[in-house]
C-alpha cells in the first residue's frame, strides 16, 4: 500500500452561495497518475485552484506529506513541491522559450532572484533544468523564439514544461491536450505517463482514451462533488458513472 | 543593438555631448536630472508593467528633503542627497505596498489618489514646505572644494550622478531580479503560480524607482535653488510618464532620449509659442498610434534598415565580382 502524498478532507470552495467544490475527499498516492474527470462545470479546475492555493478553500483541509497546507499561499506551495499547468495557456509571451523555463525553474528559490547584482545565468541549476527540459519537450530548436511565436502544440508542451521545471513532487495538469492535434496528443500521453517515475501526477482530461490508458486511479466529479473513485476498469464498469454522464464517451482506450 | 555596454556608452556620450550642444549649463543639468527620473519611471512602467502616478511624490519629497536638510542643518550635500534617496525609497515602499494590492485601473487610481494626497499635504503644511511659494533659499554648497555655484561645475556633478545611477539601474534590470520583473510584466499571475512572491518583487521595484526619483528631485531643487510645490504635483508624474513613453518603455537609454527630447523641445518651443503643449499632444497621439516603441524603436528600425541596405549592397558587389571573374 502506497502512502498518500496529497489529500483533501471535506474540501469546499464557495463562489458566493454557489458551492463550486463541495465536501471533496481526495487521496492521491505517491508516484501515480490520478485523473479527475467529469462534465464541464463539475468543479475540476476550481479543485485545482484550491489545491495549488490560487484560491483559498472555505472549508476543509489540504494535507501534503503529513503537513496541513490549507493556509499556505500558492508560491509557498511551489516551494514545498506542488506545481501546475493551466487549461488556458499562460506563458510569458514576449520572453524566449528558454527564459520561460528558466524562470519556472528559478521559481523554487524565488528569494535568490531578488539579488540585483547577480546575473540570471549564475543560477546554474535553473539553467541546466531549462536546457534539459528543452530537449525532453522537443523545443530545443525554438529555444530562442518568443513564446508567443510558437505553434499551439508547442505552447501546450511548454505549458506543461513550466510545471515540470519546478521539479515538483506533485504536478497538476489541467487539460494538457486541449486543442491539440492527434500526433501531438500521442506525444503528450507518453510524456505524462513518464512523469509518474519522478512525480505524482494529478490530471484533468476530457479525452477518455488517454485517461483510460495512463491513469492508475480516476476520480469522477459531478456538481462539485466526487461521485466515484476507482481504477480505470472499475470506473468504466460502474453503473452510477455510466448513468451519470459517461455512456458514449467510454469508447476509447485499452484499459 | 541591445547590448548593455552599448547603452551605457550611449548614456556616457549624452553626458559628455550636452555641453558641446548647449550654451546653458542649467538646461543641460535639467536634461540629465529628468533623465534620471525617467529611467526610474521606466523601471516600473517598462520593466514591471506598473503605470504609476506616484513618481511626482518621490521627486517632490526628494526636493523638500534636500532643501530642508541644507537650510536647517549644516550637514554636507552628500548626506542631504542620501536623505533624499532614502526618503524616496521609503515613501515608495509604503505607497507601493498599498497600491499593488489592486491591479490595472484600480492600481493607477490609487497612485493618482496618493499623488493628490501628498500634493495637498505639502500645500497644507506650508510652515515646513513653504506651501504655494515653495521652499525658498536653498544655496548650493561647495563639494570637495568645487564651487557648485558655477552652472557647468554643477553640471559635472549631476553628470557623474547620472552615469552612476544609469549604471546601477542597468545592473538591476539585467540581473536575475530584472529578468523576473519582465516575467511579472508579461504575466504576473503565472509568475505567482511558478513560485515568485510577486508583491515583494513589485515593492522592491518601487523602492529602487523611488530612490532614483528622490535623487532626481533633490538635484532639481539644488539646481533651481527652491523646492517648488510643482515638484510634488501630479503633473510632474505625468511629465515623467510622457518622457518615458516618448523614449520607449522597457529600454533604459530610451528614457534618456525621451527626457532629453521633452526638455529640449519644451525649452525651444515655449520660447516661440506659449501653447506649445498642443504640439506635444499631437506628438503623443502619433507615438501611441504608430510608434509604440518610442524614439528608441525608431532608432532601432533605422539601424536595421541601414544594415539591410548595406547587406544588399555588398551582395550586389560580390555578385558583380563573381561575374567579372
Amino acid at each position: 500500500m502506497r502512502r498518500d502524498l496529497l489529500s483533501s478532507v471535506n474540501l469546499t470552495v464557495l463562489y458566493g452561495s454557489f458551492a463550486a467544490v463541495s465536501d471533496v475527499n481526495l487521496n492521491i498516492q505517491a508516484n501515480t497518475v490520478h485523473s479527475i474527470i467529469g462534465p464541464n462545470g463539475a468543479g475540476k479546475t476550481t479543485l485545482f485552484h484550491a489545491l495549488t492555493g490560487r484560491i483559498r478553500s472555505n472549508f476543509g483541509r489540504i494535507m501534503f506529506d503529513g503537513q496541513d497546507i490549507t493556509k499556505f499561499s500558492d508560491d509557498q506551495r511551489v516551494r514545498l513541491g506542488i506545481a501546475r499547468s493551466f487549461q488556458v495557456t499562460s506563458l510569458f509571451p514576449s520572453l524566449s522559450v528558454h527564459e520561460n523555463l528558466r524562470l519556472a525553474a528559478q521559481g523554487r528559490t524565488p528569494w535568490q532572484a531578488l539579488k540585483m547584482w547577480q546575473s540570471a545565468e549564475s543560477n546554474r541549476e535553473a539553467m541546466a533544468t531549462a536546457s534539459a527540459l528543452l530537449e525532453r519537450l522537443d523545443l530545443a530548436l525554438v529555444s530562442d523564439k518568443a513564446a508567443e511565436e510558437l505553434s499551439h502544440g508547442q505552447q501546450r508542451r511548454l505549458e506543461v514544461g513550466m510545471a515540470m521545471a519546478a521539479k515538483p513532487r506533485v504536478i497538476l495538469l489541467d487539460e494538457p491536450t486541449s486543442g491539440m492535434g492527434i500526433d501531438d496528443i500521442e506525444t503528450m500521453k507518453h510524456l505524462i505517463s513518464d512523469l509518474r517515475r519522478d512525480h505524482t501526477v494529478i490530471f484533468i482530461e476530457h479525452n477518455m482514451g488517454i485517461v483510460m490508458d495512463i491513469s492508475d486511479k480516476i476520480t469522477v466529479m459531478q456538481s462539485g462533488r466526487n461521485l466515484v473513485e476507482g481504477t480505470p476498469l472499475e470506473i468504466r464498469d460502474n453503473p452510477v458513472v455510466r448513468r451519470a454522464y459517461l455512456g458514449s464517451m467510454m469508447t476509447g482506450g485499452r484499459a | 543593438m541591445n547590448h548593455p555596454l552599448l547603452h551605457f556608452a550611449l548614456a556616457v556620450l549624452v553626458a559628455l555631448g550636452l555641453p558641446l550642444l548647449l550654451d546653458s549649463g542649467t538646461l543641460a543639468s535639467e536634461v540629465l536630472i529628468f533623465a534620471i527620473a525617467a529611467t526610474g519611471c521606466n523601471l516600473l512602467l517598462g520593466y514591471t508593467g506598473l503605470l504609476s502616478f506616484g513618481q511626482g511624490i518621490f521627486f517632490g519629497l526628494g526636493s523638500y528633503m534636500l532643501g530642508l536638510t541644507l537650510i536647517h542643518t549644516s550637514l554636507p550635500l552628500a548626506i542631504a542627497l542620501v536623505f533624499a534617496i532614502v526618503l524616496g525609497a521609503v515613501a515608495a515602499i509604503g505607497i507601493g505596498w498599498l497600491a499593488i494590492r489592486r491591479q490595472g485601473v484600480y492600481f493607477v487610481m490609487l497612485t493618482l489618489a496618493f499623488a493628490q494626497f501628498f500634493y495637498f499635504l505639502a500645500y497644507t503644511f506650508s510652515g515646513i514646505t513653504g506651501g504655494d511659494n515653495g521652499l525658498l533659499g536653498i544655496t548650493r554648497p561647495d563639494i570637495a572644494g568645487l564651487a557648485l555655484t558655477d552652472s557647468w561645475t554643477l553640471y559635472s556633478f549631476v553628470a557623474v550622478l547620472f552615469v552612476l545611477s544609469f549604471a546601477v539601474l542597468q545592473r538591476v534590470t539585467t540581473s536575475t531580479f530584472g529578468r523576473t520583473l519582465l516575467a511579472i510584466r508579461d504575466n504576473d499571475a503565472r509568475a505567482q503560480a511558478i513560485g515568485f512572491p510577486v508583491r515583494a518583487f513589485k515593492i522592491a521595484a518601487f523602492a529602487i524607482s523611488g530612490a532614483v526619483t528622490g535623487l532626481a528631485g533633490a538635484l532639481h531643487a539644488l539646481l533651481i535653488g527652491i523646492a517648488p510645490l510643482a515638484n510634488i504635483d501630479y503633473h510632474l508624474s505625468e511629465s515623467l510618464l510622457i518622457m518615458t513613453i516618448i523614449g520607449g518603455t522597457g529600454n533604459l537609454f530610451g528614457s534618456v532620449l525621451g527626457a532629453s527630447f521633452y526638455i529640449l523641445v519644451s525649452d525651444t518651443l515655449s520660447a516661440i509659442w506659449p501653447r506649445w503643449l498642443l504640439l506635444l499632444g499631437v506628438l503623443l497621439i502619433t507615438l501611441a498610434l504608430f510608434m509604440q516603441q518610442g524614439l528608441w524603436g525608431v532608432i532601432e528600425k533605422l539601424v536595421a534598415f541601414v544594415r539591410r541596405r548595406h547587406a544588399t549592397d555588398t551582395t550586389d558587389v560580390s555578385v558583380t565580382e563573381e561575374r567579372s571573374q
